[in-house]
């Protein structure tokens, strides 16, 4: 008996040896990553992983957001701005984690070489990205690339669809030069070349398991961590690439990263004060606490994060299709106290689409909506604007609100309920004879109910979402997002509109144009009255806060600030983290 | 002679007592169960006057808040999350600066509405058939048994759930004629009247069986017969004599899945397809506070509580009445 425990301690021992010298992070990636493909993921948490799997031809500079070298060591565009040219590097290899050997291995091809990562490599992801075969619904980025719409709109069983995917911009010139060839002189095409739609993707390995790819034992990557194992809606564990060339490595020292998925922000946040998690995000209700308490204050960090939260408005439906009535509504929209007293985050309140890091963006300009901005900030304050809001409102025919029936849909959620339910309030308040209706939908339903499908009598008048970069250049918010002819254009809003009809026109050709500029100068005063026209004059939103990030970390825990994290920049004290 | 005399004054009392004031009397005697009883009456009271709805309907007012300090949805930002005991709020805020006194004492007028609604509805429904099928010939009754045991087959929350979530598409998209006329309905009364279309259509089944087990026990009764020999019709023989000896059973049942019908209402309200905000509901007040538990541990716990004792009391008179309506079944 005694013998046997004793034995098995050893054995216990034995095995954790190992990985008791290894740095691993404890993180909660929030929910089950919808996939890992470069090619198809369109959410944060997807991006998160592939971010770490797989390299870019750049990187975003964390402060500024320029372009910054990663398998690219340079680049030359062309006079005209029409050719892009990145060189890359030679010395990146596929690896995989093997699970017999316990480590990651180089990827080796029918000869028994290792894989370098090519331009060829990039050629076929970018293009596997276009092919309508893929169904990537982030295939509009590339679109600025030559002949990216024609192939990805394009019927794959017609017989020309092979040539139109050849005749799309992108061209291995060598196996280290790659070639991209524009549409239009677009200054926001570096950018883009750092996003995941156009990262390199393993051709063998996709051929070889189709959509089973992505999974732990089929996957190939050439990133600063490798996939050891994925449980799905469970944990995923991920291993630190020792083939990583030095001068890719960010700096950290994590070896392993094991992360959860749970949804429940407060479940996290319990694991955290647990320590199960090295970091976490801060639960809504509990900011008041985090920030009076004074361990946890010290490990919470807020910092500006490049989203924004507003409301749209139907312009076709009874009674939002009148733009005073929508105007109304927005300016009695009081967001510096929703954010004091609701939201807490430290948030800024907003009076255009785009916020403070965007390339073009006018934020907190009180050139445009200066009522949705607080008197500090250079607005009206929220007395004058509920005023203006009344007398508005009087105008369209509803005194005191009297007649109105609005209703206001948004996805379900705990904090989105809190927000909806501020605003009612703030709403009846100016408007006391009016009925407001909160609807919730579950994200899957909901995100149908509010495309343009949907026919116009099964809409709400307004409808809550968020929208956060893909690329920090206003072509990624007010053209992708609301183009009338080219954007999703969620609020239906139409250059035949009786009162807004022209500023309409206006706003699509104005965003549809500054995307085909390289001026940046030119290119930010069309955004300006862009963001102006769809804030204050057609009114098809209510932008409402720019995000901040809010997380606490463990004071082991040196995190820099990525707006998708970047682990590998990342350090952890381990010997005070044993220490708990 | 005395002796007589007292008996016989003694039967004429016990001829003057019906079944049912029978059962009052034993059920006052079941501490339990009167306290049950009790509470409940408070909460019909406080249901019904928590604000002047009621006349303020008849004469064409404002409704103003009556017993609830507070209006449910008043506002105030600047007084959000106070503790219970602060000045001007006794339970008190949520995070929105709301009274919780307030919100949870109208919190009392839905999930009592949904107790009495959803109770009378599956009580009448269930009733009618399981007599009907008792009553009605071999063919008859097989057929409307095997329609109850399709539906019992049925998930019946999946399908409360979809029926909630197509009303609420309904009256988004705007009806008119009788679907328009419930929509208006639903509207006045902040989104609860479809949640009673819900609960009440579909929770019969179980009364529909225990009615016609009952119904055929009580069936082959002699006193049935006897009335049968005397010439009663079928109508008169339900209604004098099957219906007043089954209905204690039935009213027994009905109480004690009462609390089932709450706990429903709950668990739509939390998960969004209740009632609408601000209208407030227990439920709908645990579902918003709960993440916050640790910080403002009154947000949620409060109207859990309410949610707890209500719950209890219905089971208290539910156990109360059984024992009232049959004796031979005290502690079971």
């Amino acid at each position: 008996m005694r013998l046997s425990r004793f034995a098995a301690v050893l054995l216990v021992g034995l095995l954790a040896w190992p990985v008791l010298g290894q740095v691993i992070l404890n993180r909660n990636l929030g929910t089950e990553p919808p996939s890992a493909d470069p090619a198809i993921s369109t959410d944060t948490t997807s991006i998160e992983i592939i971010e770490h799997m797989f390299l870019g031809l750049v990187d975003l500079d964390e402060n500024t957001m320029a372009p910054v070298p990663e398998l690219a060591t340079r680049w030359e565009v062309s006079e005209d701005g029409l050719t892009w040219t990145y060189y890359m590097r030679n010395d990146v290899i596929w690896v995989k984690y093997d699970p017999q050997q316990g480590k990651v291995v180089p990827d080796l091809d029918a000869n028994g070489q290792r894989r370098s990562v090519t331009a060829y490599d990039v050629e076929y992801g970018v293009k596997r990205t276009i092919d309508p075969n893929t169904a990537s619904d982030y295939a509009y980025v590339l679109y600025i690339i030559k002949g990216a719409y024609e192939a990805n709109t394009a019927d794959p069983t017609s017989p020309d669809f092979p040539a139109l995917m050849d005749a799309v911009g992108v061209k291995a010139l060598d196996a280290f030069t790659v070639q991209f060839t524009l549409e239009a002189p677009a200054g926001y095409f570096g950018q883009i070349a750092s996003m995941w739609v156009a990262r390199p993707q393993p051709k063998w390995a996709i051929d070889a398991h189709g959509d089973a790819w992505i999974e732990p034992e089929n996957i190939v990557t050439n990133g600063s961590y490798a996939m050891k194992s994925w449980i799905h809606n469970d944990s995923m564990v991920f291993v630190r690439n020792p083939y990583l060339p030095d001068e890719l490595w960010g700096g950290g020292n994590i070896d392993e990263v094991h992360c959860v998925m749970v949804v429940e922000a407060s479940t996290e946040f319990a694991m955290y004060l647990n320590n199960e998690l090295d970091t976490a995000g801060v639960p809504l209700p509990e900011m008041d606490r985090v920030k009076a308490d004074p361990v946890l204050s010290k490990e919470l960090t807020i910092r500006p994060y490049p989203c924004t939260y507003y409301y749209g408005f139907i312009t076709t439906k009874k009674p939002t299709d009148d733009v005073r009535v929508r105007k109304a509504l927005s300016m009695a929209i009081d967001r510096q106290t929703l954010i004091d007293q609701v939201t807490k985050g430290n948030q800024l309140p907003a009076n255009t689409f785009a916020g403070g890091t965007i390339f073009g963006n006018a934020a907190l300009d009180p050139r445009i909506a200066p009522w949705a901005l607080p008197e500090n900030l250079g607005g009206w304050g929220y007395d004058k604007a509920v005023t203006e809001a009344q007398n508005l409102m009087k105008d369209a025919g509803y005194p005191d609100g009297e007649g109105l029936e609005i209703v206001l849909m948004h996805n379900v959620s705990e904090g989105h309920a809190r927000i909806a339910q501020a605003i009612q309030a703030m709403w009846a308040s100016a408007f006391p004879k009016a009925k407001f209706t909160i609807e919730t939908q579950e994200w899957r339903v909901y995100l149908q109910t509010i495309s343009k499908e949907t026919p116009i009598e099964n809409m709400p008048n307004v409808y809550r979402l968020g929208w956060c970069q893909d690329y920090p250049d206003e072509n990624n918010w007010v053209h992708e997002v609301f183009n009338p002819t080219y954007g999703n254009n969620d609020p239906r809003m139409s250059p035949d509109d009786p009162q807004v009809g022209q500023y309409v026109a206006e706003f699509d050709r104005l965003t549809y144009e500054a995307g085909r500029l390289s001026d940046p100068d030119q290119r930010a005063a069309m955004y300006f009255e862009a963001e102006r026209l769809l804030v204050d004059e057609i009114v098809a939103i209510a932008p409402i806060y720019y995000y901040t990030q809010i997380y606490v970390a463990k004071p082991w825990l040196t995190r820099r600030n990525h707006d998708t994290p970047h682990w590998d920049t990342w350090t952890i004290d381990a010997e005070l983290k044993a220490q708990g | 002679m005395a002796i007589f005399r007292r008996r016989r004054a003694e039967t004429r009392r016990a001829e003057g007592r019906s079944p049912l004031q029978d059962a009052f009397r034993r059920l006052l005697k079941h501490r339990a169960g009167t306290v049950g009883g009790v509470f409940i009456l408070i909460l019909i009271l406080v249901a019904l006057f928590v604000d002047t709805t009621i006349p303020a309907a008849i004469f064409g007012w404002e409704a103003k808040p009556l017993i609830a300090p507070k209006h449910y949805a008043q506002v105030s930002f600047f007084e959000r999350d106070l503790p219970p005991g602060t000045p001007g709020y006794l339970l008190g805020t949520d995070y929105l600066g709301r009274d919780i006194l307030s919100r949870t004492l109208y919190g009392t007028r839905v999930s009592l509405s949904v107790a009495v609604v959803a109770a009378t509805v599956s009580l009448v429904i269930g009733l009618t058939y399981g007599v009907i099928s008792g009553f009605a010939p071999t063919g008859v009754d097989n057929a409307m048994m095997r329609f109850v045991d399709f539906l019992y087959g049925f998930p019946l929350l999946i399908f409360v759930i979809l029926l909630q979530a197509y009303f609420k598409a309904v009256s988004r998209k705007g009806a008119t004629g009788l679907v328009g006329a419930m929509v208006n309905i639903d509207k006045a009364l902040g989104g609860m009247f479809f949640l009673f279309v819900a609960l009440g259509v579909l929770n019969w089944i179980g009364m529909a069986r225990l009615a016609r087990g009952q119904t055929l026990s009580v069936k082959q009764k002699e006193y049935i017969e006897s009335a049968r020999a005397l010439g009663a019709g079928n109508l008169r023989i339900v209604f004098r004599h099957v219906l007043p000896n089954i209905l204690g059973p039935c009213i027994v049942a009905e109480t004690l899945a009462i609390p089932g019908y709450i706990l429903t209402e709950a668990f739509l309200s939390f998960i969004g397809l209740g009632v609408t905000p601000p209208t407030p509901s227990w439920g709908l007040m645990i579902s918003e506070t709960y993440q916050g538990i640790r910080t403002f541990p009154w947000e949620p716990l409060i109207p859990g509580a309410a949610l707890a004792a209500t719950t209890l009391a219905f089971n208290f008179l539910g156990d109360g009445l059984r024992d009232a309506f049959d004796p031979r079944l005290r502690g079971t």
